[in-house]
């Protein structure tokens, strides 16, 4: 059975807006995660000395908002996602979604269905031949009527913007038009929950840019809650909240604006400092206030205006 | 070794209904010692292109010739394969499809278990390749399965894998993608090293801009298999309607300057030194405070 996990637990790091976000989506609860014989060395007291991939994480993300997941290689980002949809279990401690516990198998169907994962690589997830087949599948698989798995194949096709080449073959779309293939696979069964791990590891820039875009749209109008795990912090600017783990623990928690305050502190937790922010970081020692979370092009130009325009209107009022 | 590309085309399926034409009358040079980096969008090429500098892929018209060796369908023998695997180390775009052993102490040992190394010497490889690419090498790591590796840890060993060969040139098919920043600099460091002492040449296939503008002497742009940009970074960053007509963006920094141009901002004269932070900062804060400078950056009279 299902025990609910206390709605009122709220983290610290909950993100200012917090009245437009929902109940807690995922809870979890000091959740420690260890994986079984991870050396081939023939005793099995060298695994025990082996550090817990997750060693004690509590996190609570709320409905609708988007958490971007941040850390060094081997942090244990991928398990953390993957203890979220049950294809693991927790050594110890508890995981919720939506109140289901992930302990419970009897409930694995259902928090699969809420929530759905993206990965790095496309092809894996990709099965049929033709897009509208592939994202049908799904839904098929799991016995909906006929009619319902054509409506729903088709608008999750339109709201990742591939209902053009929905007669086509994977193999012939893009890197970028295969993961958005695989987001739609992943909608079609209308999960609540997005999990996104380094979607964009493998895109050229541009299909990166469109990537971002979509996770946002889905997030904004649709309220898709999302688990977006990266590297780069330029992706994570425009998350409601980041999250970075260190060594199977929570290290880091807040808005963007707090986190990237310190880009010395994000140096040492081994994440890549893009160069917008090496520029950022420059130009306040010369006495120029640009803000440390414009990392984008399109950001970082604005902060500039506002400043040219502060500094002319300076000028104006020593003049007078 | 440098690297002879001439009008290589190169068909996936060939005959078959699913035919693909992957790589279109190419021709380029990548001369001894320098560093090159392909780019391109998606299903551009880069991984077709790359796979044909040590015989993965043969050409299915033209003349691929690395370090004088022909590559060329009819002309290759499996000696001559071998000989061209030992001197061009590829990493794959997937590291899985790369790693094999039980250990990995044993898969990064392969590769100089194969040119018949002493056992010693192939110990010191392995312990120096996993450095090279920032992991541990005690003896609890070294006898874990590969494969109980996170992502990032896993491109990590199929590159010292490449690496311990010590192999004259290195093709990497996006050896940075999902690697965090301590892994990065170590990497950079190990090839800046080997390119510097022993004149290796490298190809790297990426993604990131602004890693290409800093690793490159010389930048491909493929666009549908077709060759359609090169030259060094400063030059081939500068066309920025090619650049976006070929799909790609320019590095962050490029677009930071030319998005403040249009915003009619001073971002300082152009200049043919590449773009850094350490360059641009200075002469972005003399063209913000400058006009001012009487009263200082902060607005106040100095
Ligand atoms: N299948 C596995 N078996 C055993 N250990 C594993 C397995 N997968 C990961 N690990 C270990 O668990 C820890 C966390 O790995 P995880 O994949 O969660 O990291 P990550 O943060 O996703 O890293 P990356 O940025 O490299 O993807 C690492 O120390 C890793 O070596
Ligand atoms: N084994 C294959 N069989 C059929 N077509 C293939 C095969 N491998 C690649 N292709 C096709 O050839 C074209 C070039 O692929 P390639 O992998 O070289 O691109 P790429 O530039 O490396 O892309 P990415 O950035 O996604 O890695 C693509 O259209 C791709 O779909
Ligand atoms: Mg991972
Ligand atoms: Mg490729």
């Amino acid at each position: 059975m299902t025990t609910q996990p206390p709605l009122v637990a709220q983290s610290i790091g909950a993100p200012e807006h917090a009245p437009t976000l929902g109940e807690v989506a995922l809870h979890l609860e000091n959740v420690v995660y260890r994986y079984p014989s991870i050396t081939n060395a023939p005793t099995s007291l060298l695994a025990a000395k082996i550090a817990p991939a997750l060693a004690g994480v509590t996190l609570d993300v709320r409905r609708g908002e988007y958490v971007a997941l941040l850390g060094h290689n081997g942090s244990g980002k991928s398990t953390l996602a993957r203890l979220l949809n049950a294809l693991l279990l927790p050594t110890s401690g508890h995981v919720y979604v939506l109140g289901h516990n992930t302990a419970d198998r009897s409930e694995h169907r259902a928090i699969r269905d809420l929530v759905g994962m993206i990965f790095s690589d496309p092809d894996n997830q990709i099965v049929a031949t033709i897009v509208e087949d592939d994202v049908a599948w799904g839904l098929a698989a799991r016995g909906y009527p006929l009619a319902q798995v054509h409506a729903r194949a088709e608008a999750a096709i339109n709201a990742v913007g591939l209902s053009a080449h929905k007669r086509r073959a994977p193999n012939e779309l893009s890197g970028g038009q295969r993961q958005r293939l695989a987001i739609a696979g992943v909608l079609a069964l209308e999960p609540v929950c997005l999990i996104a791990d380094e979607p964009t590891a493998l895109l050229d820039p541009q299909a990166r840019v469109e990537m971002l875009g979509l996770l946002h749209t889905l997030n904004r109008e649709r309220g898709l809650t999302i688990i977006h795990v990266t590297h780069l912090l330029e992706e994570a600017a425009l998350a409601d909240r980041i999250v970075i783990l260190e060594r199977g623990r929570i290290v880091r928690e807040g808005t963007p604006t707090e986190v990237f305050a310190d880009l010395e502190s994000l140096r040492s937790l081994k994440l890549i400092i893009p160069e917008l922010g090496v520029l950022g970081e420059r130009l306040r020692a010369l006495g120029v206030d640009i803000p440390p979370d414009a990392l984008t092009p399109q950001l970082f130009v604005a902060a500039l205006e506002r400043l040219e325009g502060h500094y002319r209107q300076t000028q104006h009022g020593g003049a007078q | 070794m440098s690297i002879v590309v001439e009008h290589l085309s190169y068909i996936y399926n060939l005959g078959a209904p699913q035919e693909h034409v992957a790589l279109r009358d190419v021709s380029l040079t990548i001369p001894d010692g320098v560093c090159a980096a392909i780019i391109g969008v998606t299903g551009s090429g880069k991984s077709t292109l790359t796979q044909h500098f040590n015989g993965l892929l043969l050409p299915t018209s033209g003349r691929v010739i690395v370090d004088g060796l022909d590559v060329t369908a009819k002309t290759t023998r499996p000696e001559h394969l071998l000989e061209l695997r030992r001197r061009v180390g590829l990493l794959f775009q997937f590291p899985e499809a790369q790693l094999f052993a039980p250990t990995i102490a044993d898969d990064v040992a392969f590769g100089p278990r194969q040119l018949r190394l002493k056992d010693k010497v192939v110990k010191e490889r392995v312990r120096w390749a996993l450095n090279a690419v920032a992991l541990p090498t005690d003896t609890e790591f070294l006898a874990r399965s590969p494969f109980a590796l996170s992502g990032g840890q896993r491109r990590r060993v199929a590159l010292a894998g490449v690496l311990a060969m010590r192999p004259l040139t290195l093709a990497l098919d996006e050896p940075s993608a999902g690697l965090d920043a301590e892994a990065r600099e170590e990497i950079y460091a190990c090839l800046d090293d080997l390119r510097a002492r022993e004149g290796v040449t490298l190809v790297i296939v990426s993604h990131d801009m602004s890693e290409v503008a800093h690793l490159a002497d010389v930048i491909f742009a493929l666009a549908g298999g077709e060759l359609k940009l090169s030259g060094p970074p400063e030059e081939v960053f500068k066309r920025t309607d090619e650049i976006l007509a070929c799909g790609l963006l320019p590095p962050p920094l490029a677009q930071t300057v030319a998005l403040a141009r249009e915003h009619g901002l001073n971002v300082g004269a152009a200049s043919d030194a590449p773009l850094t932070p350490d360059a641009l900062a200075p002469a972005l804060a003399a063209s913000l405070g400058a006009e001012h400078a009487e009263y200082g950056l902060n607005g106040h009279r100095t």
